[in-house]
C-alpha cells in the first residue's frame, strides 16, 4: 500500500516556489494517507468513496487462483478490487471504479455463459433487457467483446428482467447446461435453461416454467411491490443447490432448502430466515454470494445491503458483510469488508485548521446519520501528520446537529482570530455558529439571528471569498436547484453584513446540487470559481477579471473522475506547493485526486 | 405481448381475407356486419347475459358483463377475440371455428373503422365521464365510459412506438378532461394525450411512478416507481403545456405516494422505504419532512378529501390507515390510524367526502372507511389483487382495478394466452355490490378520472 510522504521529507516530492502550472493534472488515489478510525484501526481503503448499496461478486478474473472482488454501486459501473494477497489470505487492492468502462446497466453477473473456461459478463441493457459481454480473452486476461443484441429466448424474444430484480445463473439440475433463474415482482420465479447459441453466437435460453417449483415469495407481510436478488449455494453440502433470496420487503435473507438431488432438485419447501437460529437483519434487499474467500474449503457468505423497506439510511454504512459459517453458527467476520472513510451518504468535506496547529484538518459531514435519523453529523479527522507521513486520526464528531445535509464553511467572521462556521442545511438555510472558544479549542454557538436563507430551494452550500477585494469575506451559497446565490458583505471584517445581490449569480445553473468553491487555480492572482454538482464532473469558471472586479468565464471541467454529487475540497495535503483535490459524493466517502504537478 | 402474438398469428391468417375484402365496397353495418354477428357470433356470446344483438345500439351497449366491441380495436374486442383466441379447453372453442375467416375479416374491418352505425356514427364519441385504466401488463390504456360502464376505447402504446414492456403504471387527468398523462415505468417516460386519445407530448423521465396534476396551475408532479435498484430521491415537476420538467429533492429514498392539496400550494410525497412524508411548498421549492412512528409502514398512496381538510394514506406492510388533519395544508398533522388489513393500496374519496375506498391488495377485497367515524364501514369481497381506485362524478359507482396476476379471478372465458387477464370491478357505492367485472388486459394498475 502506497502512502504519500510529506514534501519536506521526500526526495520525490519537493515543494516548489514557482506557481503551479495550469491546467492542473490529478491522479486518483485510494490509499496515500494513513487514516485511523476512532477505534484506532487503520482503514484499508480510505478513499474508496463509500458504499450505499454494494452488489458484490467474487470471481477469479485473472486466473491467479484467488478471488477478486467486484462491486456495483452505481448504475452502469462496477468497481474492481484485485486480490493481491494469497488464496488463503486475501488482500484486495483497488484497480478501477469503472471496470474496463463496461456499462452493465442496473445489475451484473460474471458467469461462464459460453462455457469456454473464462468468465463472461452479463448485465442489464435499457430497459430491463439482458446484455452479454463475451470474454474473448483468457482466464488469466479477460477481454470483453462489445455487446451485441440483447439475449433472447429460444423463440427469439428478448429476455426481460425487471431491472430491480437481480437474476442468477447456475447449473441447477447438473445436466451441464446453465439455468437462468429470475425472481419476479409477483414473488414467483422464472426458470430458463441454456439451449446453445444462435447463428451469431449469442446464447439462447428456453423458458422451462414461469412458476419455478411453485415458489411464491411474498415476504413476511405478504406484499407485491418488490425487488429481489437471487443466489444458489449448496449450504447443507448435500450435493444440490439451495436457493437464497434477498428481497426489498425482507430484512434478512431467505433460504429455500433443496431437498431433492442434484439431478432432480426439489425446492418446494417453505422459505426460512437464514440462518435459522439467528437470522440476519438489515435494512433489507440483500444481495448474496457464497464463496471460499480464504481458501479454507468452506464457503463464506458475502452480501451487500441494497436497502429495502426497513430504513435504508441505516445501511448507508456497514453494508458489505462477510460471514463465516462454522459448525455451530454463522459468525460475523465484518460488516465492512472494505474499510474506508464512509459517513453515510452525500458526504461533504471541508478542510480547515480546527485545532490551531497550523495544518489542515478534515470535516466531513453527511446527509443523515445512519445511527440517528433526526440529524446529520459532522465528522472530524484531525491531521496528525508528523513531518514524514500524512496521517489523519478520527476524533469525536462535532456536537452540532438537528438538521440534514450539513455543509460547513469555516472562516473568521468576527475577526477575533478563530474560525467561525456558517453551516448549510437541507431546508433551514445557512446557520451561523460563532466560535466562542479559541483557535485551538473551538466552541461553536448558534446565533439564529444571523441565519442566511435562500429565496427559494433547499440544500444550502455556503463558501466565503473576498470577491471584490475590499478586505472582507463575501458569501456564495449553492443550492439544490443548481443555482448560485451571491451575498455581498456590506459590513466589516468584524461585523459582516451579507446582502443578497443575486439568487441566480451570472445565470449559472449547474443542473442540480451546486457546491461553490474558490481557488486561484490558474495562478494569476485572482479567485476562480469551481462548482461541484450532481453529475458530469466539477465545473471551472476562470476569473478573467481582477481581484476587485471578477469576470467568470466557463472553462470546462476539472480533469478528474468525480463521483456523483461531487463536493470538491482543495488542500495541499502533501505540502508540495500545489493544491490537491478531495471530493465528497453520493457514496458517503471521500475521493482523493492528488495534484501531480509537483 | 398478448397483442403482438395475436397480430402475428391471427392477423397474418386473416390478411388474405382482409385484403380481398378491402377491394369491395365499404362495410355497412346493417347489411354486412349485423347478419354475421347474429348468425355466426351469436352462439359464441351465450355467456354475455343481457346482450341483445338486435341493433347497433344494443350491440354497442354490451352485456351485463361489459362491452363486446371496442371501437377501433379489433384485437381487443371481445367479439373478435372469441372467434380466434379461445383456448381449446373452453367449451365455446368449437363454435368459434364456425366463424369463417372472411366473415371475421368483415367484422374486424368494421371495428377498425370505429364500429360505426349505418349513419357513420361512432359509439361513445361524446362520452365525457371517462375513466382511464393503465394496462401495465399489456402496454395499453383502456378508456371506460363511467355512465355505460363499458370500455369504449383502447390505446395501443406499441402502435405509438413504445415497447411491449412500456408498462403504463399511473394516469392523471386534467381537471377539465382535456388531456391526460400516463407514466411508463418500463420505458421511462411520461406521456400526454388529448381527449381524443392522441399522443400530443412526452418527456423522458427516470423511473416515473405516481402522477398528480395541480388543480390551480399547469404543473404535473411525478413520483418514482420501484423499477430500479436505487431510483432518484426526487420528484419531477412537469410544466404541462410545454412538457418541460425540473426535479426537486425530497430527501428520502423511493418517493412514491403523491397528492396535492386542493389549493395547489402543497404537494405531499411519501416514501416506500422510510416512514417519512415530505410536505412541499412547491412555489418555494422547499420541502419539510414529517416522520410517522412505528414499524416500517411503506406508504403506498395518498388521497386528500374534497374539502382539503383530511389526507389519508395506507401502510402496505402494517395495514395501518392514517388520517392527517390538513386544515393547515402546510403542516399535515397525524390524528390517528386504524387497522384496515393487508396492503391498503390507492385510496379515493367519495365526492361528498363521507367515505374513502381502497383495495386491500393482498386481502383481495375493497374496504370502505367512514371518514367522520374513522371506522371501517364495509368491505367488498371477491377481488383479486386490487390496485387502483376511482369513483364516478356522481359518487354512485366505485372502480377498482384488479391485477389478478395469480389468476384468482377466472373470468368467463379461457383464453389461449395463459397470462391471466385483469379486471376492473364496477361497484355500487351504496349497496357495495360488484355490478360487473370488466375484463381488461393483463395487470391493470392505476386509474384516473378528471
Amino acid at each position: 500500500m502506497l502512502l504519500l510522504l510529506l514534501a519536506g521529507c521526500s526526495a520525490s516530492r519537493i515543494a516548489s516556489d514557482s506557481p503551479p502550472a495550469y491546467p492542473p493534472s490529478y491522479s486518483q488515489e485510494i490509499y496515500g494517507v494513513e487514516v485511523i478510525n476512532r477505534d484506532g484501526i487503520q482503514l484499508d481503503h480510505p478513499f474508496h468513496g463509500g458504499f450505499n448499496l454494494p452488489r458484490p461478486q467474487l470471481v477469479d478474473i485473472d486466473g491467479d487462483q484467488d478471488l477478486d472482488l467486484f462491486l456495483q454501486e452505481l448504475t452502469g459501473q462496477i468497481k474492481f478490487f484485485e486480490n493481491t494477497g494469497m488464496p488463503t489470505a486475501p488482500s484486495f487492492t483497488w484497480r478501477s471504479d469503472h471496470y474496463l468502462d463496461l456499462d452493465v446497466g442496473e445489475w451484473y453477473r460474471f458467469v461462464d455463459l459460453d462455457q469456454d473456461g473464462d468468465y463472461d459478463l452479463i448485465g442489464e441493457t435499457i430497459f430491463s433487457y439482458v446484455r452479454f459481454f463475451r470474454n474473448e480473452g483468457t482466464p488469466a486476461s479477460a477481454s470483453f467483446a462489445a455487446p451485441l443484441d440483447s439475449l433472447r429466448d429460444a423463440n427469439g424474444v428478448p429476455l426481460f428482467i425487471d431491472r430491480q430484480n437481480i437474476p442468477t445463473f447456475v447449473d441447477l439440475d447438473c445436466d451441464g447446461h446453465l439455468d437462468l433463474l429470475i425472481g419476479r415482482v409477483s414473488g414467483t420465479v422464472l426458470h430458463y435453461e441454456s439451449v446453445g447459441s444462435d447463428a451469431s453466437g449469442l446464447p439462447r435460453f428456453q423458458l422451462v416454467t414461469d412458476r419455478f417449483e411453485d415458489i411464491e415469495i411474498l415476504g413476511m407481510f405478504a406484499t407485491l411491490h418488490g425487488a429481489n436478488a437471487l443466489a444458489f449455494h449448496d449450504i447443507d453440502r448435500d450435493g444440490d443447490q439451495d436457493l437464497f433470496w434477498g428481497d426489498f420487503f425482507e430484512a434478512g435473507i431467505l433460504l429455500i432448502e433443496n431437498t431433492g438431488t442434484c439431478q432432480e432438485p426439489n425446492l418446494r419447501n417453505e422459505p426460512v430466515a437464514y440462518p435459522p437460529d439467528d437470522p440476519i437483519k438489515t435494512s433489507g434487499y440483500n444481495s448474496v454470494q457464497f464463496a471460499d474467500v480464504d481458501g479454507d474449503g468452506v464457503f463464506e457468505l458475502l452480501f451487500g445491503v441494497l436497502g429495502g423497506a426497513f430504513n435504508p439510511s441505516s445501511s448507508a454504512v456497514n453494508n458489505l458483510y462477510l460471514m463465516d459459517p462454522t459448525d455451530e453458527r454463522l459468525m460475523l467476520t465484518t460488516p465492512t469488508l472494505l474499510s474506508g472513510i464512509d459517513v453515510g451518504a452525500d458526504s461533504y468535506p471541508v478542510f480547515a485548521d480546527l485545532d490551531g496547529d497550523g495544518d489542515q484538518d478534515l470535516l466531513i459531514s453527511n446527509k443523515i446519520s445512519p445511527y440517528d435519523h433526526t440529524t446529520a453529523t459532522i465528522h472530524y479527522y484531525e491531521n496528525t501528520s508528523d513531518g514524514s507521513q500524512i496521517r489523519w486520526a478520527q476524533r469525536d464528531p462535532f456536537n452540532i446537529g438537528g438538521n440534514y445535509n450539513l455543509a460547513p464553511a469555516l472562516a473568521d467572521l468576527d475577526a477575533d482570530g478563530d474560525l467561525d462556521m456558517l453551516l448549510g442545511t437541507w431546508n433551514s438555510g445557512s446557520l451561523y455558529y460563532r466560535n466562542d472558544g479559541t483557535a485551538e479549542t473551538p466552541h461553536f454557538v448558534l446565533d439564529e439571528s444571523k441565519t442566511v436563507t435562500l429565496t427559494r430551494g433547499s440544500n444550502s452550500t455556503p463558501t466565503f471569498v473576498d470577491i471584490d477585494g475590499d478586505g472582507d469575506l463575501d458569501l456564495f451559497i449553492g443550492e439544490s436547484s443548481g443555482d448560485l446565490n451571491f451575498y455581498l458583505n456590506n459590513g466589516t471584517p468584524e461585523q459582516p453584513q451579507f446582502d443578497l445581490i443575486s439568487d441566480k449569480f451570472e445565470g449559472i445553473d449547474v443542473g442540480r446540487r451546486n457546491v461553490p468553491r474558490f481557488l486561484d487555480i490558474d495562478g494569476d492572482g485572482d479567485q476562480d470559481l469551481i462548482l461541484g454538482r450532481e453529475a458530469g464532473g466539477v465545473l471551472l469558471y476562470l476569473n478573467e477579471g481582477t481581484t476587485k472586479l471578477p469576470l467568470f468565464v466557463e472553462s470546462g471541467t476539472l480533469p478528474a473522475p468525480f463521483p456523483i454529487l461531487a463536493v470538491p475540497a482543495f488542500v495541499d495535503i502533501d505540502l508540495d506547493g500545489d493544491m490537491d483535490l478531495f471530493s465528497g459524493g453520493l457514496g458517503g466517502g471521500l475521493s482523493f485526486f492528488i495534484n501531480t504537478q509537483y | 405481448m398478448v397483442k403482438t402474438r395475436f397480430c402475428s398469428l391471427v392477423c397474418l391468417l386473416l390478411l388474405g381475407a382482409h385484403l380481398a375484402y378491402a377491394q369491395t365496397d365499404k362495410v355497412v353495418f346493417s347489411e354486412d356486419v349485423l347478419p354475421i354477428i347474429q348468425q355466426d357470433f351469436a352462439p359464441l356470446l351465450e355467456r354475455e347475459t343481457g346482450l341483445s344483438l338486435d341493433s347497433w345500439d344494443s350491440i354497442m351497449a354490451g352485456s351485463q358483463h361489459g362491452e363486446i366491441v371496442i371501437p377501433y380495436d379489433p384485437d381487443g374486442s371481445l367479439l373478435t377475440r372469441l372467434a380466434r383466441m379461445l383456448s381449446s379447453d373452453d367449451s365455446l372453442s368449437e363454435m368459434a371455428l364456425r366463424v369463417s375467416d372472411e366473415d371475421l375479416a368483415i367484422v374486424r374491418s368494421w371495428i377498425s373503422e370505429g364500429a360505426p352505425n349505418d349513419n357513420g356514427q361512432i359509439a361513445f364519441s361524446d362520452a365525457s365521464d371517462l375513466l382511464y385504466v393503465c394496462i401495465q401488463g399489456g402496454a395499453t390504456i383502456n378508456v371506460i365510459d363511467m355512465n355505460a360502464n363499458v370500455i369504449i376505447r383502447s390505446i395501443d402504446l406499441q402502435s405509438l412506438g413504445f415497447t411491449a414492456d412500456a408498462r403504463p403504471h399511473h394516469v392523471a387527468v386534467e381537471p377539465d378532461g382535456s388531456a391526460f398523462y400516463v407514466s411508463l415505468i418500463g420505458d421511462d417516460r411520461v406521456l400526454k394525450f388529448n381527449q381524443d386519445n392522441q399522443l400530443i407530448g412526452q418527456i423522458p423521465f427516470e423511473r416515473p411512478g405516481m402522477l398528480v396534476v395541480s388543480p390551480t396551475d399547469s404543473l404535473l408532479f411525478v413520483g418514482r416507481s420501484m423499477k430500479a435498484i436505487n431510483p432518484p430521491q426526487r420528484i419531477g415537476i412537469i410544466e404541462r403545456n410545454g412538457m418541460d420538467s425540473e426535479e426537486l429533492d425530497v430527501f428520502f429514498p423511493r418517493p412514491h405516494a403523491l397528492a396535492i392539496d386542493p389549493t395547489g400550494a402543497y404537494v405531499y410525497v411519501g416514501s416506500l422505504a422510510e416512514n417519512r412524508i415530505a410536505v412541499i411548498d412547491h412555489a418555494a421549492a422547499s420541502p419539510e419532512l414529517q416522520t410517522i412512528e412505528g414499524d416500517p409502514h411503506t406508504l403506498v398512496q395518498f388521497a386528500v378529501s374534497p374539502d382539503g381538510q383530511t389526507m389519508v394514506v395506507g401502510g402496505q406492510l402494517t395495514g395501518q390507515f392514517f388520517f392527517f388533519d390538513t386544515s393547515d395544508p402546510s403542516n399535515p398533522t397525524l390524528e390517528e390510524s386504524i387497522q384496515v388489513g393487508m396492503a391498503p393500496w390507492h385510496p379515493v374519496f367519495t365526492p361528498d367526502g363521507e367515505y374513502v375506498w381502497f383495495g386491500n391488495k393482498m386481502g383481495n377485497r375493497a374496504t370502505v372507511v367512514n371518514l367522520d367515524e374513522r371506522t371501517i364501514a364495509g368491505t367488498v369481497e371477491g377481488l383479486s389483487e386490487p390496485h387502483g381506485a376511482a369513483i364516478s362524478p356522481d359518487g354512485q359507482t366505485v372502480y377498482i382495478s384488479n391485477n389478478n396476476l395469480n389468476g384468482a379471478y377466472a373470468g368467463r372465458y379461457t383464453w389461449q394466452d395463459s397470462t391471466p387477464p385483469g379486471f376492473v370491478a364496477v361497484i355500487d357505492s351504496e349497496t357495495r355490490e360488484i355490478k360487473r367485472m370488466l375484463e381488461v388486459g393483463p395487470n391493470p394498475t392505476g386509474l384516473g378520472t378528471r
